[in-house]
This record gives C-alpha cells, sequence and structure tokens, in this order.
C-alpha cells in the first residue's frame, strides 16, 4: 500500500494504491463551519445533485447509467461532525481488471454529478428543488418517530446547548418551507467555491489518476481555508440532572449524558477509549454483565465515545419501572471506575481488542479510506503508528483521565405502554 | 478434503465430511488479516414440530425456543462467560437465530486455534438451569419490546404472518411474551439435543484462514467429545394452501409517515427450473418493475407519493416465493394501487434485463471481496440448497430473456396481500 498527498491550489489529492480488492473507491469532501442556518441548504445539496443533471436529467437515467458503469454505486451524504459540516460524494466501481476503462469514466461521472446541475435563472430546477425539501422533510419525521434517535438529539441539546451539539440534524420544517431555491443555489456556489475540498482515491491505480482527476476537477479554482473541528465545553455540571419525557412506545430509552474536560491528544485517542471499552464497550463490559447478566434489566446496554464533541453517552433500552434501578446500577459501575475497582487484565483486553480492529483496518477499502480522512481532518494517529501507541496505555493514564469526565444528564425516554404485556 | 473453484471470482473453497456427519466449509482470502468463523445449525424458528431425539412421537415447542436456546447456549457449567473468553483474544463474538438456522460467530485476525476450539467447546457444553433460564426472559422481553417500537421490523413480521395460513414461516422468530414466558430448561435440552447433533450443523470458515489447519483443529476437537448416535430428524410437514392468509390488514404504531407493504406470494411447484433460477427471474422482475431504474420509481417520485426508493424483500420456503415491495408514503391507496398495476403488467423490457444481470454480475464480483458476504453466501448455499454453488457468475450470465418471459407468464400475481402502519 501506498500513500501520496498532492496539494493542489483548490483541493488535497490524497491516492491510496493498493492491489487487495477487486474495487476502487473516491470520495470528494466539501468540509466547512457548520452553521445552524445553513443546515438545511446544505442538506437538501445532494438530493438536488442526483435528480437533476444536466446529462442526466432524471434520477431514473442517472441509476440507468450507474448499472451501465458496471453498477458503480454513488452516494452524497452530509455529515455533522463537532464544529465541521461535511457534504461527501463517494462512489465506488469494479477496479480496471474487472471493468477495463472504468476508472476513467467513474471519476468523471462523480465531476459531473457534482458540477453539472440543471440550473435555470440562478436557481436548481423546481421540480428537483421540490422534491428534495419533501425528501427532507420525510427524513426529520423519520428521524423523529424513531425512539433511539430522538432520545439522543434531545440528550445532544441537553448536553451542549450552545453548541453545534444542539443543533438539529436535519433542521426544521419550518426551516425548509421558509427556503428559496435561489438560496439553496446560491449556497451551492460558496460550498463549491470556498469549501475546504479533500479527494480521496483508494485502489488498484496507478499514476494516470493523477491527470484524471486533475482534468475532472478543475472546475475547483480558488483557495481555501480550513476549519476547527473539535467541540470544546467550558463549563461542568459535575452532578446528573434528571430529565424525562413520555412517549407511546412499548420501550423506555435511557440516556446519561457525560462532558469531557481537557484531555490530551493522548487521552482522548488512546486513554478514554480503554476506559469506555472496560465500562460498556462490549458484551463483556462492567454495564453488560452487570445490569444485563445479572439483573436482566435490558438487552442493550453500551458506552460511546465521541471525539469531536468532546462527549460520552450510555445507552439502554429498559421498563420505566426498572429506571431507578438501572440507574443506581449504572452508577455503582461508573463510581467503581472511578475508585480504580479494574486491573490490568481489564485493560490488556480492551488493547487486545483495539489491536484486533485495527489489524481489521486494513481489510476494507472504506476502512482503509477513513483512516486516511480521519487523519487528514482530527490529525488523529494513522493505524499503524495506534497499534504502538496504544499498547502503552497504563492504569495511571486512565485513573488521571477519569476526573475529566463530567456527568451531565440523565435522559428518559419513557415509553408508556411498556410494562404490561397486552401489548405483546 | 474436496477443494472446488468459485469461478470467476479468484476464490477457491475447501470441503470436508467428519464421521460424524459435520461438514466444513473453507475459503481462503489472499491479503486478508481477519478470520471470519461461524458455526451453524439446521434449526430455527421454523422448526417448532419435531420428533425429539430419542423419542417416537411429535412434540410442538413453544414459539420462540430457537432464539431463546441460542442465548442459553452461552451459558457455561464453569461460570465463565464466552464473550469474555473471546474478548480476551481480541475477537468479536456473537449468535443470532432466523426462521431457519442458529449461528454462533467470531471473527478477530489472531489466536485462531484458541478461539475455533473455544467456540465448539462452548456450544457443545449445553447447561441449562431453572434459574439460568427464568433469568433470560427479562432480557428477551426487552429485545422484543425493542423490536416492537420498530415498524420496519413490524410490517415485515406481519406480513410474513399474514402471508402464510399453515406454515410456521409466519411466527416471529422471537415468540411472544407467553410464549417467551412458558419456556422451561426441558423444551431447551429437546430442541438442543435434537437440533445441536453434529450431523445437523457445520462450520464455515472465511478470510485469513488455512483450510488444512481449520479441518484438523475441528477433527481434533470433534474427536475428543462425546455425541449421540446420529439420528435422523423428523419435521412435521405443512400443507400450505396457495391463497394467502389474510388479504388485507394494517396496525396504528407511533409513527410520523406511515409504512405500506404489499407482498406476492408465488407458487413455483409446477416449474421445471432450478430454483435459484426461478428466484432470480422473480428477483430481477421485481428489480425491473420496481427498483431505482422503473418507470413507476420514476413516476410515484414525481407525483410526489413516494420520496425515498421502494424496497424489495423476499422469503421463501417450500414451493413458495413471496416478494415483497415496501415504501414511505402518506397517500397509502395510491401507491398500493401504483405499484400492484405494474406487478399485473407482465412485459419487460429485454434492455432492463440485459443491463440487470450486467449489474447482478458485478455485484457479485464487488461482494466476493468480503469474508462476510462470502461467508453468509456459503451458509445460505446449506440451509437452501444443501451444498456450496460454485459457479454463480455462469448461472447469472446464462440467465435468458426468454425463459424470464416464460416463467413470469406462469406466475399468479393476483394472489396478494396488503399491510399499512398507521400513525396513531
Amino acid at each position: 500500500m501506498k500513500y501520496t498527498k498532492i496539494k493542489e491550489e483548490a483541493y488535497n489529492l490524497h491516492i491510496i494504491k493498493t492491489n487487495k480488492f477487486k474495487k476502487n473507491v473516491i470520495k470528494v469532501n466539501f468540509k466547512n463551519r457548520v452553521v445552524k442556518e445553513n443546515i438545511v441548504k446544505r442538506r437538501l445539496i445532494p438530493n438536488i445533485l442526483s435528480d437533476s443533471n444536466a446529462i442526466y436529467p432524471t434520477i431514473r437515467l442517472l441509476n440507468i447509467k450507474t448499472e451501465e458503469l458496471y453498477n458503480l454505486m454513488i452516494s452524497g451524504n452530509v455529515t455533522q461532525s463537532g464544529n465541521s459540516i461535511i457534504t461527501s460524494f463517494t462512489a465506488t466501481f469494479l477496479n480496471d481488471k474487472y471493468a477495463p476503462g472504468l476508472l476513467k469514466d467513474a471519476v468523471s461521472f462523480v465531476s459531473n454529478i457534482i458540477f453539472n446541475p440543471i440550473v435555470i435563472d440562478n436557481h436548481f430546477d423546481d421540480k428537483a428543488f421540490k422534491h428534495s425539501c419533501e425528501l427532507l422533510k420525510e427524513e426529520i419525521e423519520l428521524y423523529n418517530e424513531n425512539p433511539g434517535s430522538y432520545a439522543l438529539e434531545e440528550t445532544l441539546k441537553e448536553l451542549g446547548p450552545n453548541t453545534p451539539l444542539a443543533y438539529p440534524i436535519y433542521g426544521t420544517v419550518k426551516e425548509i418551507d421558509s427556503t428559496l431555491n435561489t438560496d439553496v443555489y446560491k449556497y451551492y456556489l460558496d460550498m463549491i467555491n470556498t469549501d475546504a475540498v479533500d479527494i480521496f482515491i483508494i485502489g488498484d491505480i496507478d499514476d494516470s489518476v493523477k491527470d484524471i482527476i486533475k482534468e475532472a476537477f478543475k472546475n475547483l479554482k480558488h483557495k481555501r481555508v480550513n476549519t476547527k473541528h473539535y467541540i470544546e465545553h467550558k463549563e461542568f455540571n459535575d452532578e446528573y440532572r434528571e430529565i424525562k419525557k413520555v412517549k407511546p412506545y412499548n420501550q423506555s430509552k435511557l440516556i446519561i449524558g457525560y462532558k469531557l474536560g481537557d484531555l490530551t491528544d493522548y487521552e482522548k485517542e488512546y486513554v478514554l477509549p480503554i476506559y469506555s471499552y472496560i465500562l460498556g464497550g462490549g458484551p463483556d463490559s462492567r454495564l453488560f454483565s452487570n445490569v444485563r447478566e445479572k439483573n436482566s434489566l435490558c438487552y442493550s446496554i453500551s458506552s460511546s465515545v465521541r471525539i469531536v464533541s468532546n462527549i460520552m453517552l450510555i445507552t439502554s433500552g429498559i421498563n420505566a419501572s426498572s429506571y431507578k434501578k438501572a440507574l443506581k446500577l449504572i452508577k455503582e459501575e461508573v463510581d467503581n471506575m472511578a475508585k480504580g475497582n479494574f486491573n490490568n487484565k481489564d485493560i490488556e483486553k480492551a488493547k487486545i481488542t483495539y489491536l484486533s480492529a485495527y489489524e481489521e483496518v486494513n481489510d476494507s477499502i472504506y476502512s482503509i479510506l477513513n483512516d486516511y480522512n480521519t487523519h487528514e481532518y482530527l490529525k488523529t494517529d494513522l493505524v499503524n503508528i495506534r497499534k504502538k501507541k496504544i499498547v502503552e496505555v497504563t492504569k495511571k493514564d486512565i485513573m488521571k483521565v477519569i476526573p475529566k469526565i463530567h456527568p451531565e444528564i440523565v435522559y428518559l425516554l419513557e415509553g408508556s405502554k411498556d410494562d404490561g404485556k397486552e401489548n405483546s | 478434503m474436496e477443494k472446488k473453484t468459485l469461478n470467476k471470482l479468484d476464490l477457491d473453497l475447501y470441503e470436508e465430511v467428519l464421521d460424524n456427519g459435520f461438514r466444513i466449509f473453507v475459503i481462503p482470502f489472499p491479503n486478508v488479516n481477519n478470520m471470519y468463523v461461524t458455526l451453524s445449525t439446521n434449526y430455527g424458528s421454523i422448526q417448532r414440530e419435531f420428533i425429539p431425539y430419542g423419542e417416537t412421537e411429535m412434540v410442538e415447542v413453544p414459539d420462540g425456543v430457537a432464539h431463546f436456546l441460542e442465548h442459553k447456549v452461552f451459558e457455561q457449567k464453569d461460570g465463565k462467560d464466552p464473550f469474555e473468553f473471546f474478548g480476551e483474544r481480541g475477537a468479536d463474538a456473537n449468535a443470532n437465530t432466523t426462521n431457519v438456522k442458529t449461528t454462533y460467530l467470531f471473527s478477530g485476525s489472531k489466536y485462531l486455534e484458541d478461539n475455533l476450539n473455544y467456540l465448539l467447546d462452548y456450544v457443545y457444553s449445553p447447561y441449562f438451569t431453572d434459574e439460568n433460564v427464568e433469568k433470560e426472559k427479562g432480557i428477551i422481553e426487552q429485545e422484543m419490546r425493542m423490536y416492537e417500537d420498530d415498524p420496519y421490523s413490524v410490517i415485515f413480521e406481519n406480513m410474513t404472518y399474514n402471508t402464510f395460513v399453515n406454515h410456521p414461516i409466519k411466527i416471529r422468530v422471537i415468540g411472544n411474551y407467553d410464549s417467551i414466558y412458558s419456556i422451561t430448561k426441558e423444551d431447551l435440552y429437546t430442541c438442543y439435543n435434537t437440533f445441536y447433533q453434529p450431523s445437523n450443523m457445520f462450520l464455515v470458515a472465511t478470510g485469513n484462514v488455512k483450510p488444512k489447519e481449520i479441518i484438523d483443529i475441528v477433527k481434533k476437537n470433534m474427536s475428543k467429545k462425546k455425541f449421540g448416535k446420529t439420528q435422523k430428524i423428523e419435521i412435521k410437514k405443512y400443507d400450505e394452501p396457495n391463497k394467502v392468509a389474510k388479504k388485507n390488514d394494517s396496525i396504528a404504531m407511533n409513527v410520523n409517515v406511515p409504512k405500506v407493504g404489499i407482498g406476492y406470494k408465488l407458487d413455483i411447484s409446477k416449474f421445471n427450473l432450478p430454483f435459484k433460477d426461478i428466484y432470480n427471474y422473480i428477483s430481477l422482475f421485481f428489480d425491473i418493475k420496481c427498483g431505482s431504474t422503473s418507470l413507476l420509481n420514476e413516476e410515484l417520485k414525481n407525483k410526489g407519493i413516494i420520496n425515498e426508493e421502494l424496497y424489495i424483500s423476499s422469503v421463501d420456503v417450500d414451493n413458495y416465493i413471496c416478494f415483497y415491495v415496501l415504501a414511505e408514503t402518506k397517500n397509502t391507496k395510491k401507491l398500493l394501487d401504483s405499484i400492484n398495476e405494474v406487478i399485473q403488467d407482465k412485459k419487460v423490457d429485454k434492455k432492463d434485463f440485459d443491463r440487470k444481470v450486467n449489474a447482478t454480475i458485478s455485484s457479485l464480483i464487488s461482494a466476493s471481496d468480503n469474508i462476510y458476504a462470502m461467508n453468509s453466501k456459503v451458509m445460505n448455499n446449506i440451509i437452501r440448497y444443501n451444498k456450496v454453488e460454485t459457479n454463480d457468475y455462469d448461472k447469472i450470465r446464462n440467465l435468458s430473456f426468454d425463459e424470464m418471459k416464460k416463467v413470469i407468464n406462469k406466475l399468479d400475481f393476483s394472489n396478494y396481500l396488503t399491510y399499512i402502519v398507521k400513525p396513531k
């Protein structure tokens, strides 16, 4: 595997050569600071682009073209990551051994999707705009009807009320209704011309790929500025604030949220993940064995960290009647960790799990790409370095991190139908 | 050990049958670090009436036993937690139950011998007590409630229920509240002793594995275990009528966007063709008619009836293949009518057929990079055909347009059912 980064005037090109896979992947990222008022516009763009391309004017014709390109898979996604928002276009396609000449066609297809929408008098095609608005409204409704995602969004709002954590992931229906087609087009031009752009291409490719990309992305001209990723918290409650909401579900969702204080890069990348793994990382974790296995209160329970947002979450699905007991058991496990009631065996087990996961990174074309992508944005170590550094974590390191994990929120989405067998 | 080549996929399959009837399948992947090993029994929720091992009379067991058993197989007499064992070796372990099979699995990049031996050890050392069976009920109840809040699980399970009259494929894999709470350790032993005989089970290893090493480890391990005499398993046969059990049905749930489904129960007993070919023709037909390149999809989007693509899925058992088309819409009647109208019109364009065949081949090549996808393929082949198909490539390549027309023309698409998930 060979990695090359080329800094062009308007974008970074990341070439990862490997002959391990039967396919290649190209990912084009547009990144900027997340601004609440622009989330809706940003979300509308990928769908408008796939719905009204100048060469493939309907989604049907576009899908037919992807099948003709040996079933090329393309997707446009918007991801909020800390203080940043990233629009990415990803295409997966067979490599030239299985589909001769496809590389060039695939790259130009992706560029065509991004740069060649139907535009009339400084706005997008009305039908595509309208459809994209409807789709986004539906996404909001679907997101809110899922108890897990609804409870999560509410918890995040409470955790970082003055940060992008509190922004609605898809915007709001009201915002969609007041968004004009011309505004979205103007925003699209801004995105194309001012966002930081990174192009990743991975697979069985040779040096000709540089010229292919250069030609396909010649529309990108101006110099761009990168944005800061991490959300940082300054105020901490240091006690659990309980919030309850009732909805007619069969199961209640319990989320406990923590804010992270001033962690070093090493602590974020290595120490905290090991702590979280011991607490609630897998089916042999403290939470799983005590709340589920010993007390039969839940089916799922886990803890996870979100480094870019500097938060940690414990999530579970329970019966509302078990709420007090479950919370007590969870707090006990968290306290036990703080008292240092874990040993080197627990730490070693966590390390082995991470080492094994690191080994797996190089088995998947997407994981390798993401490894370089994360490295580019967060300056995190690449997997080969991570393998060496994670083994150095000690109990002392973990004990030093624990006081920086600040308890904040206990959120219960109470299912009003969760306590009787009549619903089953 | 028998070696077969998976045609045009640059992979080989190795097969071995042990004296006790246990089968082993290995597909080594060059360039991969990870190993994925699955141990399956040909036993799922549909085997609910059978002659137990060592007996002569048919018995009926409570719904959900296969899944309950899957949970309890992890219980060990020495109190050791299998998840902990695998966790200590950096492996991910899990298990799952479907209508037709139960699978125990692990993946990891190291300690193959340890992990493989332990997989066989814990699965072949059942330890069920009144106490540990009782303890599991609360956990499974929470798992069931989680699915009951998921409208996609609900619509799919209820449509399957309404499709079939007698066949137990209609019954939810997890069972229901009453059946779960009625399960005893005796039920578990009855099912375990009958269906976990080595002759009813098989192991599939894919990834960074050497066939001889795998086979030697399994042989040695099995030779140390005591198994009863192999007994042929007799399962009740069901006389399933042609007609769907319930034509139209609906449920009210806590959703914002209604979900609808239309399903076709197709009797294929009169065809003189391999099952796989018939299945492929029907699958292509639904893809052409309702997939992302269909006129229907475009028309429904243009009219604002749907925003996302239609979702196609299938269930097959004995001589029935059932295809379901599912979607989200606020115009439920119009959507169901529109889908049904295009399905009743059996005309298909050859251009679409040719393009879809090529796209299917490309997907096949692309999936052959993936150790999980190839492992699943072997498992599904064994369960459905009792052998592994080694020439999927030519099977798809040789599909003929004329034959497809004949198959489609013979099928009775008037035998359909609909289901609606309405907002409360």
